[in-house]
């Protein structure tokens, strides 16, 4: 156990130490200095060229919006009709059929908004073609649009800023060209080195050790499980996704696959420091983070780690934890390693069966989406911290008597109302999805969601509502979810989830940029200290016990006391 | 039939990103 203790806190510095320099890699790109990705500069201008793209055109903050979701919604399109057609279409060797229009729709859009929820096991839901072209495309694109969305926040917040916040295309494309794409080619090649498949051939019939013969799904899957943890997407190649042995071969790549998935969303907050020279501000917010992160995944490794009350009485060894849904590559602490920082993060990739974890680790994976601040997704996760950060300005502004500012910028009543809008839209997606699904699920049991009844059933919807509204895309996938009101009402709740939390932070910062701007003072309240730092986690914490207390309690809590006080 | 449901979620998605077009209008006048 100590072995397996040490080799998460080795993935967890492992990771930290290559953020730091990523951060400040990412904060040149973005700056326009000189980097040795320059290279990419030729094939950039004749994308640009190519779209009548004039890069270095100046755009205000709706300006951008309405760029970021011109593209979106064309994405949208292309992937739905790709989707739908998929089984006419070439690069599909196994003869997968196309999928329905409520399937489509729901992968669509699930891909675009970079949840990756999956209602389809890959190696029979999808083509070659999509799973290149639909899937891995959007996986790109989708993280560089919420890498771009924060980089247009980081514009707003510089001191000189004015309404002239850079142009969305050239920050977009380099996001993928600078940083998304280099990044993939360097996983891919070590998953590739280490067995996961990367050619066109369909499935491989295999003799097994007790003579039957088994077909095994192949395809050009590394650079996709690449990308999908790079870009914090989580999509997977295969439906057991990196529990499968093709997609995470061993020890080894898992932990790279849980540097990949961490590492952005970490350099980010530190790009922030190094952006707009305030290295000591991206300390204390990595600092929350990191106590966040804390917070929800020691409950979740004790818990794994100590086993199964239930299974040990019933004469079964637990020295190696809850392996139940686990792999023995792995070992039950670097499962609950990746299901608390793949539902912080937004990642929703699995290395064991979340639907598996014991209840206490259940409930940890729901607050990691339900808070959905702690490092969070590319770009977004930021976006979202910085809700909490204007929220927390005002309330200790008014709490010591000072006036709310960030970074210079006065916190009046427009921003409120936006940040609050915000903040309350999350669990409002969650609490009334899950409410909508029991009501349903009471009215008709014979819909068959529902494999386990009772308090996890019940925690099987409230996760379902919990990865669609955060992004994430994991699931408890007891719950039967490839169905009309699955795949329409988690469709509706990601898009919902994904673009009001860009639309609000990029306006609350694109105004605050066209304020005056008020220079430090003695009166100033800072928010670079440890103490605002300690404010903005009780700010988290509080509203999301608030909001989502009452809902734990009916599900993962509930389970915890039956199994272990019957 | 299903032609018509692939049509009637393809203009609801398009629906949705009208939303959040008007919604940039909102919040900058909330």
């Amino acid at each position: 156990m100590t072995t397996e203790l040490t080799g998460v806190i080795i993935t967890f510095l492992i990771t930290v130490a290559l953020a730091i320099p990523l951060g400040r890699y990412i904060s040149k790109v973005f700056r326009g200095e000189k980097t040795w990705l320059d290279v990419m500069a030729p094939l950039e201008r004749f994308i640009f060229r190519l779209c009548g793209i004039d890069a270095s055109r100046q755009m205000s903050w709706k300006q951008h919006l309405v760029a970021l979701l011109s593209l979106n919604m064309l994405w949208f399109a292309y992937a739905f009709v790709l989707l739908l057609v998929q089984g006419s279409l070439f690069l599909n060797p196994d003869g997968n059929p196309s999928m329905s229009p409520d399937l489509a729709f729901n992968t669509a859009i699930s891909f675009m908004v970079n949840c990756n929820l999956q209602h389809y096991s890959g190696e029979t839901g999808l083509t070659y073609l999509t799973q290149l072209g639909v899937v891995t495309f959007l996986q790109f694109v989708s993280a560089a649009t919420g890498i771009a969305a924060l980089t247009v926040v980081f514009n707003a917040l510089k001191e000189k800023a004015t309404d002239r916040l850079g142009n969305f295309f050239d920050i977009f494309l380099k996001s993928v060209t600078r940083i998304l794409l280099p990044l993939s080619i360097v996983v891919a090649v070590i998953l590739v080195f280490n067995g996961t498949p990367a050619g066109f051939e369909g499935k491989d019939t295999i003799t097994t050790l007790q003579g039957d013969t088994v077909q095994v799904s192949r395809g050009p899957a590394a650079g996709m499980i690449a990308i999908k943890h790079i870009g914090t997407n989580g999509g997977g190649w295969f439906g057991a996704n990196s529990a499968h042995p093709l997609e995470n071969p061993n020890y080894f790549t898992n932990m790279v696959e849980i540097v990949a998935q961490c590492l952005v969303p970490f350099a980010l907050v530190f790009a922030l420091g190094f952006y707009l020279n305030r290295k000591k501000l991206a300390w204390v917010i990595f600092g929350v983070m990191t106590l966040g992160m804390l917070t929800l995944l020691i409950p979740a490794v004790m818990a794994e780690t100590h086993g199964n009350p239930a299974i040990a009485a019933m004469g079964i060894d637990q020295r190696a934890g809850s392996m139940e849904g686990k792999e023995l590559r792995f070992g039950s602490a670097a499962s609950a390693y990746w299901s608390i920082l793949t539902t912080i993060i937004s990642t929703g990739s699995v290395n064991s069966m979340h639907d598996s974890s014991m209840p206490v680790s259940g409930a940890m994976q729901l607050l990691g989406m339900m808070t959905n601040a702690f490092y969070g997704g590319c770009g977004v996760g930021v976006l979202n911290y910085y809700i909490f950060i204007i929220i927390a300005a005002f309330i200790s502004g008014l709490m010591v008597g000072r006036t709310p500012e960030f970074l210079g910028r006065k916190i009046e009543a427009r921003e409120m109302k936006i940040a609050t809008l915000i903040a309350l839209l999350h669990p409002f997606l969650i609490l009334a999805g899950t409410a909508l699904s029991a009501y349903v699920f009471t009215k008709n049991p014979s819909v068959g969601w529902l494999n386990n009844p009772g308090y996890h059933g019940y925690s099987e919807m409230l996760y379902e509502y919990a990865s669609s509204a955060a992004n994430n895309g994991s699931g408890f996938e007891g719950l039967g979810d490839n169905n009309l009101f699955w795949n329409l009402s988690t469709g509706f709740i990601m898009i919902l989830g994904r673009f009001l939390p860009i639309i609000g932070p990029v306006a609350i910062a694109g105004m605050l940029a066209k304020k005056k701007f008020i220079p430090e003072s003695a009166g100033t309240l800072r928010t670079d200290t440890g103490t605002f730092g300690i404010m903005t986690y009780a700010v988290i914490m509080i509203i999301a016990a608030l909001a989502f207390f009452p809902g734990l309690v009916l599900g993962p809590l509930a389970e915890y006391f039956t199994l272990y006080h019957h | 039939m299903e032609i018509l449901k692939a049509i009637a979620l393809g203009v609801a998605a398009l629906l949705c990103f009208r939303l959040f077009l008007k919604s940039i209008d909102f919040f900058e006048n909330i």
